[in-house]
């Protein structure tokens, strides 16, 4: 927009002072990255990829992480997009339900599925031990198809929420010049219905696929033999001869560069369906027939009760004694006792210490950002934006391996600190938070603004107190799905944590690892709980039901999941163990 | 307190594109003036340059006698309406008005009163407690107006204010808009690419083309004696014919295209000579006579097809020469002429324009055609 010479107002400032930050926590963690990777002793150096490669059990890990992401991205689809298809077009029971029981599954946190998987189908898991009682043995949930399985049921609904949109935007009237022309059915949702949506998809399955390949916590938990490159990378950092971040950055530089292939794959990809809808009919629901109406009800229901049931059976055995890893009979508080006295509280404390400030440094970044974009576009500000959106191809653990190898030590000691677990939580959500503020920034006409100038605001006033409120129904959606998914991380945090800065999250994995699984099952539950909490909450308003009916029903939820464990699954599972016994 | 405003040499570009050459351009204080032409002609990026919201690359841009060229627009003393209004949507009407008080060190306590006092003089009073989602087009309109006149600017800016109203808001809301203009008698500066609300509006308008002023004057002279061909087409309808001028004893002689001749007394005395011109006859500036009636000499023409606009009869003709025209005629009893009629057609010669063939600049009498302060003529 300006021509003149460079002045330093305001907003220049704002450019300078985020370029520099970013410079420092992101560029100069990852050129340390590169630095480590390639060079040894001060010498430049290629054999830590000779040794990547020399191995199985190293290269087998970008394969595997590959396989499972593209199996979990293929079935995410084939699974969500009937499912969306279903909840867009047709008036289905309970559709609100439906939505919130989407948005519960894909943002609770990504390893307590897995975890609740062990519960019901690992070694001693209750389904189990249904099966070996008529005579079925050798399922597990270890290995390849669990893994998929944990994370398939994580993601399709994040598919779904995805499609919904596109579906919406679709105008009835293409969907009935189609028909006019004698194409309908299966026919019509191949031709148009897929073809109108190729750009959500290829969105939505970019999305899935960078999720799965970066998840640390379910193939830590449940992969077993089957290692997957997060892993390794923490296993490398957490070696036995002490950490090897050579050749944890070099395994880094390679599973960037997977991503940053499947990347740019999706976008040329994505290049091809270039169009735009002009939606002045969106298509209203259909009553579906009878027969189809139950079925499509099942199907949805049905998946849905497969994701989420597990979780819920997590709280269910939170509250079952154990000694240690063995379940005892009855039920009691006893673990939530250990819980505390393993640190609960303190975990509970960091998880909404570093969630609270990690949101609002990315919302002030993320909006800031936002500005200099779409007012103030010139070469640093694109660059600002370029650098922020790094991150979307960075695995969780490749941020965390980055940081530590940056700041741990001299000039910058912070490692074992809550502020580098805010600062990769910052770096990890920045480009989701600013994508979104970008969209919600180019919706408001630049003219409002000038009106704010034009009666004598200054630039800050009229950025604070027209532009913001203006945006921030755009944002506010976006940030309460990015702090739930910073109480939920766990990938990057794993590395950087010690034990006065365990979280939530990471206090359920060294349980489980430590193999006190009641007491994991405690810091699940309150994981989950919280979850729950943030999200309804917030987002009652849209939803159109008031915030203390959400409350209640939350903790309905809750208690209901407890009794349901007491009554439903203690009474059989107890009959069942104790007809065994005899047997 | 109102200004004057002056700019000269003014210069705009977008990177090494240049949208407006060299533009020079007075307004006296107190006038209601117009930049009118079509889109991407460089209105809007002219009221910015004066509002400060665009750079300005050269010249000078005065109010009174201080330069503004480098001064941020909320110390400039303008007042602004925009295209799509900008009215604050997170505020009342009334906080919307009293938005820009804050700034001005205005007494606190006499805040509410001064708001309430523009808000009743746009007729918006009983709106001022509600969010401006609630209110229709033309009263966020009068919402803006009254933000925009409540700081008491010393120039008001208007960018299109009424493109967003349907036609028949439109026409009530400019009459408001002078109105109050005239109340408060301000410098106002109006941009639009409506020739029929320029008219009606302003003191003086200025139509710019491509980033040039083509014609600055009063409506009445832009209308009648267009400064050049793009102005004569681009101000009402102008049929463009090709004529012949020719000098028969000091007295010039127009001949049209299949020979027709008639004097004409409008040229300017040192444009007399033979030559090729371009002839604008406005549709109405046609005479048509029945052919085969007492023909008298005239240009041949066959009627095409006619359409009814109730006190007006549009016809569609083509001439002998093959040049197509349009004629506007009042309706009169029993008379509209069938299509595939033949007539005979003459002009109104005192009221149609030449243009130079090549330049296309006018070469009449009474063309008034200055950017810097006159009086309006009005």
């Amino acid at each position: 927009m300006t021509n003149r010479r460079f002045r330093l107002d305001f907003w220049s400032a704002v450019s300078l002072i985020l370029l520099c930050t970013f410079l420092l926590f992101l560029v100069y963690p990852i050129g340390g990255l590169l630095k480590e990777a390639f060079f040894k002793d001060g010498a430049f150096t290629m054999d830590a990829f000779a040794q990547f490669f020399s191995k199985k059990h190293y290269y087998g890990t970008i394969g595997h992480s590959t396989l499972i992401g593209v199996s979990v991205t293929a079935l995410s689809l084939l699974l969500g997009i009937p499912f969306s298809y279903f909840y867009s077009f047709y008036e289905l029971t309970g559709k609100k339900l439906i939505f919130v029981l989407c948005l519960l599954c894909t943002m609770s946190a990504p390893f307590i599925g897995a975890y609740a998987w062990i519960l019901l189908m690992g070694n001693s898991g209750l389904l189990t031990g249904l099966l070996r009682a008529v005579g079925i043995t050798g399922v597990s949930i270890y290995g390849f198809g669990g893994v998929v399985l944990v994370q398939v049921l994580k993601l399709f609904p994040l598919v779904v929420i995805y499609m919904n949109g596109a579906f919406r935007d679709i105008d009835n009237s293409l969907l009935e010049a189609a028909e006019s022309m004698g194409c309908k059915g299966i026919e019509r949702f191949k031709r148009i219905i897929m073809g109108l949506t190729m750009p959500t998809i290829l969105a939505a399955a970019l999305l899935v696929f960078m999720r799965s390949f970066a998840d640390f916590g379910t193939p830590v938990l449940i992969g077993r033999g089957y290692t997957t490159f997060p892993v390794l990378i923490y296993n490398e950092y957490l070696g036995e001869n002490g950490a090897d971040f050579h050749f944890a950055a070099a395994v880094s530089v390679i599973a960037v560069l997977v991503t940053a292939a499947i990347f740019l794959a999706q976008k040329a990809a994505s290049n091809r369906f270039k169009f735009t809808i002009n939606s002045l009919h969106p298509v209203a629901p259909k009553k579906p027939g009878k027969v189809a109406g139950i079925l499509m009800n099942v199907y949805c229901y049905a998946l849905l009760a497969v994701a989420l049931l597990p979780q819920l059976y997590i709280i269910n055995m939170s509250f079952r004694n154990y000694t240690n890893s063995i379940l005892k009979p009855g039920y009691s508080l006893v673990n939530y006792q250990k819980a505390i006295e393993k640190n609960l509280f303190r975990a509970l404390g960091n998880t909404l210490v570093i969630s609270i400030a990690a949101l609002a440094i990315i919302l002030v970044i993320a909006v800031l950002i936002s500005y200099l974009v779409v007012r103030r576009s010139n070469f640093i500000n694109n660059l600002i934006d370029t650098i922020s959106m790094m991150p979307y191809i960075m695995p969780g653990a490749v941020i965390g391996i980055s940081l530590v190898i940056a700041f741990s030590g001299k000039p910058f000691s912070l490692t074992g600190t809550l502020t580098i677990m805010i600062i990769a939580l910052v770096i990890r959500r920045m480009p989701f938070t600013s994508r979104s503020a970008t969209a919600a920034m180019m919706k408001i006409p630049i003219s409002t603004e000038e009106a704010a100038l034009s009666l004598g605001a200054p630039r800050a006033e009229a950025f604070t107190r027209i532009t913001v409120p203006m945006m921030s129904s755009g944002i506010i959606s976006g940030a309460v799905l990015s702090f739930v998914s910073i109480i939920t991380e766990m990938s990057s945090g794993v590395i950087l944590y010690k034990n006065s800065t365990m979280t939530l999250t990471i206090g359920t994995y060294t349980c489980i690892t430590s193999g006190i699984y009641g007491v994991a099952a405690v810091f699940a539950t309150v994981t989950t709980v919280l979850t729950v909490l943030c999200l309804i909450l917030p987002l009652s308003e849209d939803l159109q039901i008031g915030r203390f009916q959400c409350l209640i029903s939350a903790l309905f939820i809750f208690l209901s999941s407890v009794q349901c464990g007491r009554r439903v699954l203690h009474y059989p599972y107890s009959i069942l163990t104790g007809a065994l016994c005899t047997v | 307190m109102s200004v004057a405003i002056n700019i000269s040499h003014g210069v705009k570009k977008y990177g090494d594109t240049t949208v407006i050459p060299d533009l020079s351009l007075s307004v006296k204080n107190g006038e209601f003036f117009t930049l009118l032409g079509p889109s991407g002609c460089g209105k809007t990026t002219l009221l910015r340059m004066i509002a400060g919201f665009n750079s300005i690359e050269g010249g000078t841009f005065k109010f009174n006698d201080t330069v503004i060229n480098d001064m941020d627009p909320g110390k400039r003393g303008i007042g602004m309406v925009f295209q799509n209004y900008a009215i604050f949507p997170n505020m009342t009407v009334r906080k919307n008005v009293e938005f820009g008080l804050k700034y001005k060190n205005f007494p606190k306590d006499k805040v509410r009163e001064e708001a309430d006092k523009f808000l009743r003089l746009v007729h918006v009073d009983q709106f001022a407690d509600r969010m401006p989602e609630r209110l229709s087009g033309g009263q966020q309109q009068r919402v803006a107006l009254a933000r925009a006149l409540v700081i008491r600017p010393d120039v008001l800016l208007m960018d299109e204010p009424l493109s967003n109203l349907d036609a028949k808001l439109r026409v009530e809301m400019r009459t408001v808009i002078r109105q109050i203009q005239r109340e408060v008698g301000i410098t106002t500066i109006y941009v639009t690419h409506d020739q029929e609300e320029a008219m009606a509006i302003s003191d003086r308008i200025a139509v710019m083309n491509k980033g040039v002023i083509n014609h600055c004057g009063t409506p009445i002279n832009i209308y009648l004696r267009p400064a050049n061909q793009f102005v004569a087409t681009f101000i009402g309808k102008s049929n463009i014919l090709r004529g012949q001028l020719s000098e028969s004893g000091g007295k010039a002689l127009l001949t049209f295209g299949n020979g027709y001749t008639a004097p004409i007394a409008t040229v300017r005395p040192e444009e007399i000579r033979r030559r090729e011109v371009n002839v604008s006859v406005r549709p109405e500036e046609f005479v048509i006579r029945p052919a085969g009636a007492e023909t008298r000499e005239g240009i041949e023409a066959v009627v095409q097809d006619s359409v009814f606009l109730g006190s007006n009869t549009h016809y569609f003709v083509e001439l002998s020469g093959g040049e197509k025209a349009e004629i506007i005629q009042e309706t009169d009893i029993d008379s509209i002429i069938a299509p595939g009629s033949k007539v005979s057609l003459s002009v109104n010669m005192k009221k149609i324009n030449l243009f130079d063939s090549e330049t296309e600049n006018s070469i009449m009498k009474g063309v008034i055609n200055r950017t810097d302060e006159q009086d309006p003529g009005r």
